[in-house]
């Protein structure tokens, strides 16, 4: 059946002698060679990751009649409100983020100024940072628009990350208004530093 | 001695090396290994039976990467880490990808029957994995979206497929008169695990809005689609065992079925032209199907605040949780168990080759006999062309060879290979022949055997057969 029969050893005598000469140091010495070197992996825990995140944050309207309870008639003295927002206190952004901007805009159409407080808090009483706006008053025709950025580094970051709610409280400065509304938008440029430990 | 001259050619070629993805540009047109007919059913062959050596008659490994090697990462380089790695992800685009292929065979079988039909068949193993890189996410990770405003960053940049299957296969090759090899394989596939996200769709834009909008940004998920399909999975939920592997590899998982096709046209004992399409074929995911989809629009708005009345004890609206609702409403994220059928990587591999030189040491001194070893020319020069079809195109590969039969148990091939991964591929093969014993070792980018880190590619591929010829 075999095409080399009895000469079948010839040509593995042959090759086995060019093997060991030539072929297997050479495969022994790519084999050495052949390994990945100049690489430090330990480099990646260098890695430091710095996205600057851009996200909307509150944003909110109150018409002029919403400064009396509708029920009993009676006027409001404060208005507040509060949301959770999950995402400050979390552990991840405690340990990631290096600071953060936050940009207030208010568009004042009523005849009087507002004190406008935002309360960042950890649970339904503790307030770990507050900032207190001073919000012009404006009119219909000639809108007031006031914005107010708020840039927190350290140390009062780490006050902000304590937080999982935001309040706001609005107080009206003087005789109510009849007729415009307060508004505001507002977001939060969060600047992350991530690193690869 | 003429022909241990050749040698340090030899040595040269054999500190290089070739192949894409997939690619095996060794065993195209090899026909002194059996497994050139996996490659091209229609090759011409030199033996009237073969039989591998069970799990070792033929084993293909590939990685590559298009666009980096591990060495531009995490290489031993002057300056900031993340500096490097940030100027290596800008150089990179969302069609650079990695991939990772590698094939075993289990059992590969063939005889002759009569003077011009020869039969092959066996199982396969095989895994392939190709991932693009996602280039807007990753930059949305590494620099987030401020100085990326208005940009849309695209979720069709996340594509990735990966299968694991066992292929069931039976060939027939034929010869046609003087000049015609023909021949077609039928494959079972039998997929054991297949994960894949393709064809996603939609973008994600923060942009400024208008001074009257009620947001700061107008931040948009526009059309997204974004889907992921699996099939197999729930068998590595608790622990696969080797029992699970052995029985879904035995035509336990999802099965399809596909064709190669190839034919070789021999002009004379010169020059000869061939080619094959491999894995014409789909398989038809229908049991222990499971797909991820989220699709929808949304204008992602701050959290609006109402400032509502309360009473003594009652609590503000859950803004947060109405936001999430909302969110999550626009965009819901579905499980899906319907069927899905994917169609394999076709692949193209055609080739022209040229015989020059006195008859190969061993063959016989003219094309006049009907049995026993083929004529075969000392020297072959060659052109290959490989394409295969992924998910974002066809990929391409151009290869020039040169085969050296030096004795009557020793061939070397040589080739260069050009190709989206590198441009300085060199490759070597080798075969020997020692009496029954067939023996094929080839590997590529041999001019970076010296540090792999560098490489963006590296191929290898070995099998052991044993061939027999009728006298």
């Amino acid at each position: 059946m075999t095409e080399y029969g009895p000469h079948l050893y010839l040509p593995i005598y042959c090759f086995m002698k060019n093997f060991l000469r030539y072929i297997l140091p050479v495969l022994l010495l790519s084999l050495l060679f052949s390994c990945v070197k100049d690489t430090d992996f330990d480099q990646l825990q260098e890695v430091v990751l710095s996205p600057n995140i851009e996200v909307n944050l509150l944003f909110f309207e109150i018409n002029s009649n919403e400064f009396i309870d509708p029920a009993t008639g009676i006027a409001r003295p404060v208005l507040s409100d509060v949301t959770d927002i999950p995402f400050l206190d979390d552990s991840d952004t405690q340990e990631g983020i290096l600071k953060a901007d936050f940009l207030y805009e208010f568009e004042n159409t009523t005849s009087i100024d507002y004190q406008a407080t935002i309360s960042f808090k950890s649970g339904a009483s503790s307030v770990m940072y507050a900032l207190d706006i001073l919000v012009p008053a404006g009119s219909i025709g000639n809108p007031q628009t006031h914005v107010v950025i708020d840039e927190i580094d350290v140390p009062e970051i780490y006050q902000i990350t304590q937080a999982n709610k935001i309040a706001v409280s609005i107080d009206p400065m003087g005789q109510l208004p009849t007729d415009g509304s307060l508004k505001m938008r507002s977001k939060a440029t969060f600047y992350f530093e991530i690193d690869g430990q | 001695m003429r022909r241990v001259d050749l040698w340090p050619i030899g040595l040269l070629l054999m500190l290089v090396a070739t192949v894409s993805a997939q690619n095996k540009p060794m065993l195209f047109g090899l026909d002194e290994v059996p497994q050139s007919l996996m490659i091209n059913p229609g090759a011409t062959l030199m033996q009237d039976a073969h039989i591998g050596v069970p799990l070792a008659s033929g084993f293909h490994l590939n990685v590559g990467s298009s666009g980096v090697s591990l060495y531009d990462v995490v290489g031993k380089q002057d300056g900031d880490i993340t500096q490097n790695i940030s100027s290596v992800l800008n150089s990179l685009n969302d069609r650079d990808f990695f991939t990772l292929t590698q094939q075993l065979e289990l059992l590969n079988f063939g005889w002759r029957s009569g003077r011009k039909r020869y039969y092959s068949g066996g199982i396969y193993q095989e895994l392939d994995m190709i991932t693009y890189f996602p280039k807007d996410w990753f930059t949305l990770a590494w620099n987030g979206n401020a100085d990326y405003l208005d940009y849309p960053f695209k979720f069709d940049h996340i594509n990735a497929r990966m299968d694991a299957l066992s292929v069931f296969h039976f060939g027939v090759n034929q010869s046609i008169g003087r000049h015609w090899t023909v021949g077609a394989r039928v494959k079972i596939y039998n997929s054991i695990l297949s994960v894949s996200s393709l064809n996603n769709k939609g973008s994600f834009t923060t942009s400024l809005s208008a001074g009257d909008s009620d947001n700061y940004y107008a931040q948009k998920l526009s059309r997204a689609e974004v889907s992921i399909q699996t099939s197999g999975l729930s068998g590595f939920d608790d622990g696969f065992t080797q029992a699970d592997l052995i029985s879904s590899s035995l035509l336990g998982g999802n099965l399809g079925l596909g064709i190669d096709v190839g034919a070789t046209y021999t002009f004379d004992d010169q020059l000869k032209v061939s080619a094959s399409l491999q894995d014409l074929g789909a398989i038809f995911h229908a049991s222990d199907v499971k797909t991820y989809q989220a699709v929808g629009n949304k204008l992602i708005e701050g959290i609006e605040l109402d400032f509502p009345v309360l009473s003594s004890g009652q609590s503000p609206p859950p803004y947060y949780a109405i936001f999430e609702n909302e969110l999550e409403a626009a965009v819901p994220i579905d499980t899906l168990y319907s069927a899905y059928t994917q169609w394999r990587p076709v692949k193209f591999n055609a080739g022209i080759s040229y015989g020059f030189g006195p008859a190969a040491p061993g063959s016989p001194a003219c094309n006049c006999t009907k049995k026993g070893k083929p004529f075969t020319l000392e020297s072959e020069v060659g052109f290959q062309y490989f394409a295969i079809k992924r998910p974002k195109g066809i990929q391409m590969a151009a290869t020039v060879f040169y085969l050296r039969r030096l004795y009557r148990f020793l061939l070397i091939k040589s080739t260069y290979t050009i190709d989206a991964l590198s441009a300085t591929n060199i490759g070597l093969g080798v075969v020997g022949d020692f009496g029954n014993f067939n023996i094929y070792l080839a590997g590529d980018h041999a001019l970076k055997y010296g540090n792999l880190a560098k490489a963006r590619g590296l191929s290898v591929q070995f099998g052991l057969n044993f061939k027999f010829l009728e006298k």
